[in-house]
């Protein structure tokens, strides 16, 4: 059977990768006595897919991931029972059975809303704001990321500044989340002249193919 | 600095750091206890990076324990990386414990282990980022008491004005007297230095600041006295009658570590006496558990953790007396729960069929043996005595069995080694390549691994000196040279690191300034290939004036007193001797589970060797 976890990740679990996530999730699986399906062929490994890996540093509060189980039981009882095995900074929000050969999450997710915070007060908000609308302009943004150039512009649907209850903002923004093409928010905010360590980043949700509005 | 700042300098800043999920804690089955419902509380640290000190048993054993009482608690500290320590001190960030991010300088103990002696540079460090003075008689009452324990505390001279007390021996039980002890005194806010007598009167305890060490002026040592207590002259290790039950909820790592696995330790102890071996000195007596109860544990310890590896550890597992029909049980345990299991340290001789039988499905990776030695008459001089035939014959069915990778262990710089000992080296390595190759074919793979002998404290082999670097050198090319064309990998370490090596397990009470100047200019990580710098260390010695030959190439006379001779291990001084004697005449010494050779174990501990192997039957079934 296969299930759809739903899931956050939040405190220090932020700074684990998602290589490292899956191996936590499948030592909790088999803490939690559950039986995985496993691949055939040489090496056979646990049936377990991430939906989209989420960067170190970030968290997520809808992140996705499938896994492949022996045995019947109900996505409830897979809630109850994994839950407790889970260590400090994930937690699982939902869990739904899932055809076993329905689309793969990792081909259905194409964007993802973020949510980014400044660690300090931003002195001048019209200026960021002006910088926003100057960046939202431009037809091309050549950037580099690990030696390859690329353009940040069409990976970015949305992006705006978000009033929220304290005295400053966040911006709030929607980037491609396909595995082809993927927009990172550090990449946005680099652009807008901010260092790595002047935000954090929140993945709000995972937008999948037949939502799109 | 708070806790608070603390986790918001660790949000806000570990995003530029290499592997920031070492810095973090929070796995599963961490303990994380509310820092004023308990009256101790313990840092135990591990001077290393976290992905080497995460798996390391002995500290596994003490988190657990401490944890376990109801007034105290442990929590975990590694040596942050380069790139850490750099953002830590710019931030003006002391180290921290993982469970709690409460600062180092604030808990009741600090606790280092130091299994080997090359983490000396990074436990200033770990002193030095928690903000706690290096030297002990710096110390005040706010800071915590600084203990440390592992092997490379049978010689603890060269890092004596560090270290507060150490615990020679085996920590299960002392570590309760100890806490009790500071819990008591603490709560009568006693001094530091009460504290530190008190401790000092716990069997297995050594206060090194109540110890006075008097040199000749050619460096040798006149005595060494007990200023405190002068009629206590030695310190002897503690030993547990009983291994306790071996840990089921062990640390599951959020990241890749260099161990992610079960690990338990199915005997103690060595009852093969090999002379160069100090391990197999310090650990005696051999105490087995029980073949029940491992894999009781096993299966407990896996549903706990999710592990998928499993190692059973001990100094030479085929020792064990129930070893065929325990790999056959984890074997079938291994496919209903499906976990990989690995058997580190199998002797040749104790290959039984039934052994090697039991071994088929794990048919796959290396197989590694260890002659040390490539004559028979050097396995004679060391007493690992395996006949030349029998190393052919071991090599023979490993390949007839499957296995097509074949890791052998060698050492050079013995005692009294000739060419021809070199010689004998080469030779087996090419009769077992040829072996192999009329078996497994082209697909054989040879990988010899030669290390450089080095005289350990409180083994046979104390008084002999470490070999020169022209004698050494010479002695690789050679090897080198004549396994060049055959295929055969073949790696060896540095002379620099076997050198440095020597000279920190075998120093006095000086090196502590040698070792401190190292600190000072740079020196730490030194277990780190691409960190190490003999020059730093060079320099150290030579603006302290100590010649590092002076501990390393020098033979030392049996007259001499040594630095460590006020440690006790419970072997007798006269065993030493006559087995160093008995070297010299290449007359081996069996495996005292035949014959017993009075190494003094037994009277020291007024224990009967035999009785306490076994006593797992009655004990804990």
């Amino acid at each position: 059977m296969r299930i759809r976890i739903t899931f956050s990740k939040s405190g220090m679990l932020i700074f684990i990768g998602t290589l490292d996530l899956q191996t936590i999730w499948e030592r909790s699986i088999r803490r939690a006595g559950f039986q995985m399906q496993y691949s055939l062929g040489f090496h056979p490994q646990p049936r377990i897919q991430i939906a989209n890996p989420l960067p170190l540093g970030y968290s997520g509060s809808q992140e996705m991931i499938d896994i492949w189980l022996l045995g019947d039981i109900s996505p409830d009882q897979l809630k109850n029972r994994l839950s407790s095995q889970l260590p400090e900074g994930l937690a699982i929000e939902q869990c739904v059975l899932v055809n076993q050969d329905a689309p793969s999450s990792v081909k259905q997710v194409i964007a993802s809303d973020y949510r980014v915070l400044f660690f300090e007060e931003i002195p001048d908000l019209k200026s960021l704001e002006k910088r926003i609308f100057v960046l939202l302009k431009k037809t091309r943004i050549i950037r580099e990321r690990r030696g390859r150039s690329y353009d940040l512009r069409p990976l970015i649907h949305k992006l705006y500044l978000f009033p929220n209850e304290k005295s400053w903002s966040e911006i709030h923004m929607r980037l491609s989340s396909s595995p082809s093409a993927t927009g990172r928010p550090d990449e946005v905010m680099f652009e807008l002249g901010y260092k790595i360590t002047d935000f954090s980043v929140e993945r709000c949700r995972l937008i999948l193919e037949e939502e799109i509005e | 600095m708070t806790l608070k700042n603390i986790n918001d300098f660790l949000r806000r800043y570990l995003v530029s750091v290499s592997k920031p999920g070492r810095y973090v804690g929070g796995e599963f089955n961490q303990v994380s206890k509310n820092w004023t419902s308990v009256d101790l509380h313990v840092a135990l640290a591990f001077p290393d990076i976290y992905d080497i000190g995460f798996s390391n048993l002995g500290l596994s054993i003490l988190y657990d324990t401490i944890n376990n009482r109801t007034d105290a608690l442990a929590e975990r500290v590694y040596s942050p990386w380069t790139d850490m320590e750099e953002l830590m001190r710019t931030h003006a960030i002391p180290l921290y414990a993982l469970e709690s991010k409460t600062p180092i300088a604030r808990f009741d103990v600090l606790g280092i282990s130091l299994p080997y002696e090359s983490l000396y540079t990074n436990l200033l460090n770990i002193l030095d980022l928690s903000g706690i003075p290096l030297h002990s008689n710096r110390r005040t009452a706010c800071h915590p008491i600084v203990i440390a324990g592992g092997h490379a505390c049978y010689n603890p001279e060269p890092i004596h004005t560090f270290i507060d007390a150490f615990v020679i021996g085996e920590g299960e039980e002392i570590i309760h007297e100890v806490l009790n002890e500071i819990k008591l005194l603490k709560s009568a806010q006693a001094s530091r230095q009460i504290i530190l007598d008190r401790l000092g009167k716990i069997g297995g305890m050594y206060i090194p600041s109540f110890f006075k060490v008097n040199f000749y002026s050619n460096g040798l040592i006149k005595n060494i006295a007990n200023v405190r207590n002068p009629e206590d002259t030695r310190i002897r290790k503690r030993i547990v009658n009983n291994l306790p039950a071996p840990i089921i909820r062990n640390l599951v790592p959020n990241i890749k570590t260099v161990h992610e696995r079960v690990v338990i330790e199915i005997m103690r102890g060595c009852s093969r006496g090999c002379r160069f071996c100090q391990a197999g000195m310090i650990t005696r007596p051999v105490r087995e558990r029980s073949t029940n109860q491992i894999i009781k544990i096993l299966k407990e310890a896996i549903s706990y953790t999710g592990f998928t590896d499993v190692s059973l550890l001990s100094l030479s597992a085929s020792d064990h007396s129930q070893i065929a029909p325990l790999i056959e049980q984890v074997m079938q345990l291994s496919k209903i729960m499906r976990f990989n299991f690995s058997l580190p340290s199998l002797r040749i001789e104790s290959f039984q069929p039934s052994l090697i039988k039991s071994m088929l499905p794990m048919r796959k990776g290396n197989f590694t043996i260890a002659p040390e030695a490539g004559s028979d008459e050097m396995r004679s001089r060391i007493n690992k005595p395996i006949p030349h035939e029998d190393v052919l014959k071991t090599a023979n069915q490993i390949f007839k069995m499957g296995w097509t990778n074949l890791k052998l262990y060698f050492m050079i710089g013995f005692p009294d080694e000739t060419i021809t000992d070199i010689e004998k080296i080469i030779d087996l390595c090419k009769q077992i390549k040829s072996l192999g190759k009329k078996i497994i074919g082209g697909r054989l793979k040879i990988h010899v691994s030669i290390n450089t002998f080095i005289p350990k404290p409180h083994t046979p082999f104390q008084w002999t000196s470490f070999t020169t670097k022209e004698k050494n050198n010479e002695k690789y090319r050679f090897i080198h040279d004549k396994l060049k064309k055959t295929g055969i990998k073949i790696d060896w370490p540095s002379y620099e690191n076997s050198f440095f090596e020597a000279w920190l397990s075998r120093g006095d009470r000086r090196l502590a300034t040698v070792v401190e100047t190292a600190w000072k200019k740079g020196a730490k990580f030194d277990a780190w290939h691409e960190c190490f710098d003999i020059d730093k260390w060079l320099q150290a010695f030579n603006e302290n004036d100590i010649d590092p030959n002076f501990y390393t190439t020098r033979e030392r006379s049996i007259e001499e007193v040594l630095p460590w001779d006020h440690i006790d291990t419970g072997i007798s001084r006269n065993f030493l001797i006559s087995e160093f004697e008995k070297s010299q005449i290449l007359e081996t010494t069996q495996d005292c589970r035949t014959v017993c050779h009075a190494c003094g174990i037994q009277t020291s501990y007024h224990i009967s060797c035999e009785g306490i192997r076994n006593r797992h039957s009655c004990a804990s079934e």
